[in-house]
């Protein structure tokens, strides 16, 4: 019985090596053709010639009633770079400083927490402010290790904005800073901070109500 | 076994592939439709007027000025360039086919997804630890610069779940001669069987370095795309 069971078996492993074999053989032709289908791809004709298919986008009236009109602020958080445009365009481009993604915990006390992260969205410029004035909050003395005063008058700081501020609500600003050489790199606390010329060039062309678009 | 399929799918791939110009779009004025076709332009007016409608970041991407376009409500926030722009869509599909006319309609993609990831690091402060700054005006620490903080890959692919994988490249990376073009053919080849990365749409475009890296790390999470191809 073993001695007829042994060819039986060697048998059966030849076929299901062969079955493996054609199975592996087609697998390998599918992604040849998988492959090949995939670099050919579909070349897409030339639309001149082809009669034109080519759609256009919504059309600018349409979106511009639902868009900005006139002025409008852009802010790439991530790259740090601010844009002023309107509907033809770029009108100037300026570095600026956005936040640091810090996180800053309060030790002992109520343990709080805070993310200085600039926030994405559509913010309109709700008031201007030329000389602002910083009242500063609890976790600017806490990430200087200093105990949160008591009196008012501790908290502000003349001069740390620079010559304006553009309020956009929640306590984050547009504004100056003292610190140009680190224009260009995260380093805020939630705020956005523009060099002295750019900050000029800026606040002469926007007023309350301008939206500012944070992405 | 399994290697020499993987080779004989490489080499066919780098076989069959053509010139890449023979599957380039078309740009500027002289492509523009002479005859419109009014299903698709109503639907594209349709389609972006419903994501400016929204309270939202979404990206157009426009086959006949080879733009992608970030808005926000309508507003056009920032627009990248292509050098070169191509499309492509499965033909012989392992997977589930693509119909080229559904390819060519406007379309919305959601929930797209850069790969590989960037990656964000936080910096955390205990106030117990916290020094006062310097009163001189030194810093102890200069934060990275966006670059610095967030490198871009010289490739990176933005993948939708419905299909589409948008590869963009930065200019600086392509290479010329018979084999680096052989290694680019064999690179995409393995792209195109590797199972995770079965795309039943393709677009490519090649921008310069900078303006790649810029879009890398500004990408909104979960991206919506608008395609609007000739």
């Amino acid at each position: 019985m073993a001695a007829l069971a042994a060819p039986a078996g060697a048998t059966g492993a030849r076929s299901r090596g062969r079955a493996r074999g054609v199975t592996l053989a087609g697998l390998a032709l599918a992604l040849c053709l998988g492959s090949a289908s995939w670099v050919l791809g579909v070349p897409m004709e030339d639309v001149a010639s082809e009669g034109g298919t080519a759609p256009d986008p919504a059309s600018p009236k349409a979106l511009r009633s639902l868009g900005a009109r006139g002025a409008y602020v852009v802010i790439d958080r991530t790259n740090n770079r601010l844009w002023l445009r309107n509907a033809d365009g770029v009108v100037f481009e300026a570095p600026v400083s956005t936040g640091s993604n810090t996180v800053l915990v309060e030790s002992g006390g109520e343990g709080r927490t805070w993310t200085f992260e600039t926030p994405r969205g559509r913010f309109p410029v709700l008031r201007e402010r030329a000389r602002p004035v910083w009242v500063k909050p609890d976790w600017a003395f806490l990430e200087e290790g200093r105990p949160v005063p008591t009196s008012f008058a501790e908290r502000v700081e003349k001069g740390a904005l620079g010559e304006w501020a553009l309020d956009l609500g929640d306590g984050y600003m547009i504004h100056g800073t003292l610190y140009e050489r680190l224009i260009g790199r995260p380093v805020t606390h939630g705020c956005v901070r523009v060099g002295r010329d750019d900050l000029r060039r800026l606040v002469a062309a926007v007023g309350p109500g301008t939206p500012v678009y944070i992405f | 076994m399994r290697a020499a399929a993987l080779g004989a799918a490489l080499i066919f791939g780098a076989a069959a592939a053509p010139p890449a110009a023979a599957q380039s779009v078309p740009g500027g004025a002289a492509s523009v439709a002479a005859q419109p076709a009014p299903v698709h332009q109503e639907a594209a007016r349709t389609a972006h007027l419903t994501l400016a409608g929204e309270d939202r970041l979404y990206l157009v991407l426009d086959a006949d000025t080879r733009t992608l376009t970030l808005y926000h409500g309508g507003a056009a926030l920032r627009t990248w360039t292509a050098g070169e722009m191509t499309v492509g869509a499965r033909r012989l599909p392992l997977g589930r086919g693509a119909a080229l006319d559904e390819w060519r309609a406007p379309r919305t993609w959601t929930g797209g997804e850069p790969a590989p990831r960037p990656r964000m690091e936080r910096r955390v402060i205990h106030s117990a630890t916290a020094t006062p700054p310097d009163p001189s005006g030194a810093v102890d620490w200069i934060p990275p610069t966006p670059e610095e903080a967030v490198p871009a890959p010289a490739r990176f692919v933005l993948r939708f779940p419905d299909g589409l994988g948008l590869e963009v490249v930065a200019a600086d990376a392509l290479r010329y001669g018979f084999v680096a073009r052989v290694g680019d053919v064999a690179r995409r080849a393995w792209g195109a069987v590797r199972p995770w990365s079965w795309d039943r749409y393709r677009v490519r475009l090649v921008l310069p370095a900078a303006e790649a890296g810029a879009l890398y790390r500004g990408l909104p999470p979960d991206v919506t795309l608008l395609t609007l191809l000739p």
